[in-house]
């Protein structure tokens, strides 16, 4: 099981062309241990985030993903191994960690009698911003997600979602570089989850590195460009997210570079399958209804080669995009059944 | 507090905004205050005019005497009562609504946390405890208090004040619930409310009394002392269970809190020992018999709450600790007692209705800890400490409405001890109910650490 991203990876990772190598990471972990008793719920995970990635952290329940964000967010320091946020080390100097981090807990945290500013600024207050740029910051939050209407409601009458948004805003006071969420989006309606994401994709365009728990894959998979997959408080994989479907594939097929693409045909997709099946860069491929879902050869002339080959033998093609959103059988393949 | 420049604790602490300020504006705290004033002015209006109504138990007091006497005590009451109720769900409520973390992560130090709590309840407090002020003021020059005597008093007040925070933050920091840390706050509240509040409010009574008032002035400076000692133990207390790497620093300050609560009754009881005239060895025997009472009741708030942390050390490191109060305590309550009854212008009695005071405010709050430990039902739990409460109350004053001039419960009460056979009797009374209460608390220890560990 190839741990990609890690400290010290395996000669057959992959390459990440895009990432700035001589920036030190957002995020690095080294050999966290956190035990409770005899109960070891992280046991040496090592793993780093690059700056301005939109990371998951996924896994199933108990894996340890709240137990590394509490340590992450300098909540718990009875760990051995050394975490690094923004060049500070949580353990050494966690008050300076603090003002790199925003933290959003799993439950939403909220006075009830105060309002929507009064929050913030009770916060902006704790987090010591200086005076004159408390209002400002506050004004900023309050924009950034979209409260402005409900500035002076109190903040024990909002809904779920827009509580959620609240939490956020109260993170982001100080600007913080990363941006850690556990479990943000659970119990939030679709309307409000959508709006989460795109808060965030926001922020991470903006350069906040954004690291985000859940069990429920579908959140995460259409929008991290990172994962990082916790299972029994090891760390089982950690990349970018298309990487790691090459790489599950592969592993697979026993193929280093591979992908896998959903053509949508017009007219037999089972000849379309029969059709692909008999291309030697492809490894596997299943029709489902006029969908054909193959894994290829990690290249685009491979990709380009199989739509020749398919309208030559009389099936038109109507899109090719590659299969991102199926995070839960990356899951599935990656953890081996032990998430049961 | 390397990080924490002191200014920061009060000035800009955002804590005494929310927790002091913004709870003053709630309806209900308004409402309270203002059937509180009207209360506190009906009462006052009839103590000053109604010299010879039912209210007035003291026939030979002059006007205005009892209008002081009462207002004063009420001020206490009204601190000793409102500041560690409200005082017990400060951090345990922080904790309960989740937000704890989120106080941590935003950059609030831990002595913030503390300093900011304890002063947004004297905030929330403050109108409270000030609305029988201008009555006091009244009373005060009607009856000729001297100004230094009222200004050490108020003095007293404002410490005790202070106190009765610091120990209500202590105990809900101690606590994952505010349910549970009410009752240990309000046990804790006793050191403050015997040693601090009481000597400052005999000072007030007795400031007009030439014979007694060097006695009370040097008391009252003893107990603000005190005072001061409880309250930044708590305190510390307080920041140890929240300061990051609690643990070791957890035990030293379990420790330290011990040793001073522990400690302070006996500080203030040699006090009153050297400063007090032939004439006056009742007191000491009283401060005898309190401090053993409250040292057993220190050990129970222990059991009863403290113990419940996996993070406590072994409740049976303090039985040793224990016995030697216990010793200690007898002999000197024997001493004391045998000096006033050997004494025929001492009261005998008014030393036993001292203890018995001590007895019955230890068990009750012992009783009331137990009940919100043991009962689920806030409402049942409620119901069965005010029951205890009754009883421990009644019976003891049944007893010693009947049984004036002997010693009555010389079995469980070292100042009503003449004999060797009954010190004997109250060791192992004690002894057993002491260990009887650390044998629970080690089992509650034990379960709790078995389930932190998820064994």
């Amino acid at each position: 099981m190839g741990a990609l991203g890690m400290a010290e990876p395996e000669p057959s990772a992959p390459t990440r062309p895009t990432e700035r190598a001589p920036v030190a990471p957002a995020i690095a972990v080294r050999d966290v241990v956190r035990r409770y008793g005899d109960f070891a719920a992280l046991g040496g995970v090592t793993l780093e985030v690059p700056r301005g990635a939109l990371c998951g952290l996924i896994g199933p329940n108990g894996a340890g993903k709240t137990t590394l964000l509490s340590i992450l967010a300098t909540l718990d320091e009875e760990f051995s191994g050394e975490v690094v946020i923004d060049g500070v080390d949580v353990k050494r100097a966690p008050h300076e960690a603090r003002r790199r981090i925003g933290f959003v807990p799993d439950h939403t945290a909220i006075y009830d009698a105060l309002s929507v500013r009064e929050y913030l600024a009770f916060f902006a207050a704790a987090a010591e911003l200086p005076k004159p740029t408390r209002h400002d910051a506050i004004c900023e939050a309050i924009e950034l997600t979209d409260l402005s209407a409900l500035a002076d409601r109190p903040a024990g009458g909002l809904s779920k979602g827009l509580t959620q948004r609240l939490c956020v805003a109260r993170a982001l006071l100080h600007r913080p570089r990363v941006l850690l969420l556990d479990e943000p989006a659970s119990g939030l309606d679709p309307r409000a989850r959508i709006e989460l994401k795109e808060l965030l994709k926001r922020l991470a365009k903006q350069g906040v590195t954004v690291f985000i728990s859940s069990h429920i894959l579908t959140e995460l998979g259409d929008f991290c460009d990172h994962v990082v997959l916790l299972e029994g408080g090891r760390v089982k994989a950690a990349d970018r997210v298309e990487n790691l479907f090459a790489e599950a594939a592969g592993q697979k097929r026993g193929l280093a570079a591979v992908r896998r693409i959903v053509v949508e045909v017009v007219g037999d997709a089972e000849r379309a399958r029969d059709i692909a099946v008999t291309m030697p860069s492809v490894t596997d491929a299943a029709c489902d209804g006029a969908v054909l879902a193959v894994t290829i050869a990690a290249s685009p002339k491979e990709t380009a080669k199989l739509v020749r080959a398919l309208v030559e033998g009389g099936v038109d093609v109507a899109s090719v995009v590659p299969e991102r959103q199926n995070l839960e059988a990356l899951f599935l393949s990656l953890t081996k059944g032990g998430a049961a | 507090m390397s990080t924490t420049s002191i200014a920061s604790l009060i000035i800009d602490n955002p804590i005494i905004t929310k927790d002091g300020f913004f709870a003053l504006r709630k309806k209900k705290m308004l409402g309270l205050l203002g059937a509180s004033s009207v209360i506190v002015a009906v009462v006052s209006v009839l103590l000053w005019l109604d010299d010879k109504s039912v209210l007035r138990y003291n026939p030979e007091a002059v006007v205005g005497d009892q209008l002081f006497e009462a207002m004063f005590g009420l001020a206490f009451i009204i601190a000793g009562v409102f500041l560690p109720a409200m005082a017990s769900a400060t951090i345990a409520g922080e904790r309960e609504h989740g937000t704890l973390p989120l106080l941590t992560v935003a950059g609030l130090s831990p002595s913030r946390i503390v300093v900011g709590k304890i002063a947004a309840m004297l905030v929330v407090a403050a109108p409270f405890v000030a609305l029988p002020l201008p009555s006091i003021l009244i009373g005060a020059i009607a009856i000729g208090v001297p100004p230094v005597a009222l200004g050490v008093s108020v003095l007293g007040l404002v410490v005790s004040m202070v106190a009765f925070a610091s120990v209500g933050v202590y105990a809900s920091a101690l606590n994952e619930r505010s349910r549970t840390s009410a009752p240990g706050a309000m046990l804790g509240a006793a050191v403050p409310a015997v040693f601090c509040a009481m000597p400052s409010f005999a000072l007030a009574i007795d400031a007009t009394d030439g014979a007694h008032a060097v006695h009370s002035f040097v008391a009252a400076i003893g107990g603000i002392i005190a005072g001061v000692i409880v309250a930044g133990a708590a305190a510390y207390g307080a920041w140890s269970t929240l300061a990051p790497q609690s643990t070791p620093r957890f035990r030293q300050a379990t420790g330290l809190f011990l040793a001073v609560t522990v400690g302070m009754p006996w500080v203030a009881a040699l006090l009153s020992l050297t400063v007090t005239t032939s004439g006056r060895k009742d007191v000491v025997a009283g401060f005898v018999a309190g401090t053993f009472a409250y040292s057993v009741a220190a050990l129970m708030l222990y059991a009863a709450g403290v113990a419940r942390d996996a993070r406590a050390p072994s409740p049976w490191l303090i039985v040793p600790g224990a016995f030697v109060v216990a010793l200690v305590s007898s002999g000197l309550a024997l001493l004391a007692s045998a000096d006033a009854n050997h004494d025929p212008s001492l009261s005998q009695r008014e030393t036993i209705s001292f203890a018995v005071a001590m007895l019955q405010l230890f068990a009750a709050t012992t009783a009331s800890a137990l009940a919100a430990r043991f009962i689920k039902s806030p409402i049942l739990a409620a119901l069965a400490s005010g029951l205890a409460v009754l009883i421990v109350t009644l019976v003891p004053a049944v007893i010693d409405e009947f049984t004036v001039g002997q010693p009555p419960l010389a079995f469980v009460n070292f100042a009503y001890a003449r004999k060797p056979e009954e010190m004997v009797l109250a060791l192992l009374f004690w002894g057993t109910a002491s260990i009887a209460c650390l044998a629970i608390a080690s089992r509650l220890r034990a379960s709790r650490q078995r389930a932190a560990t998820g064994a």
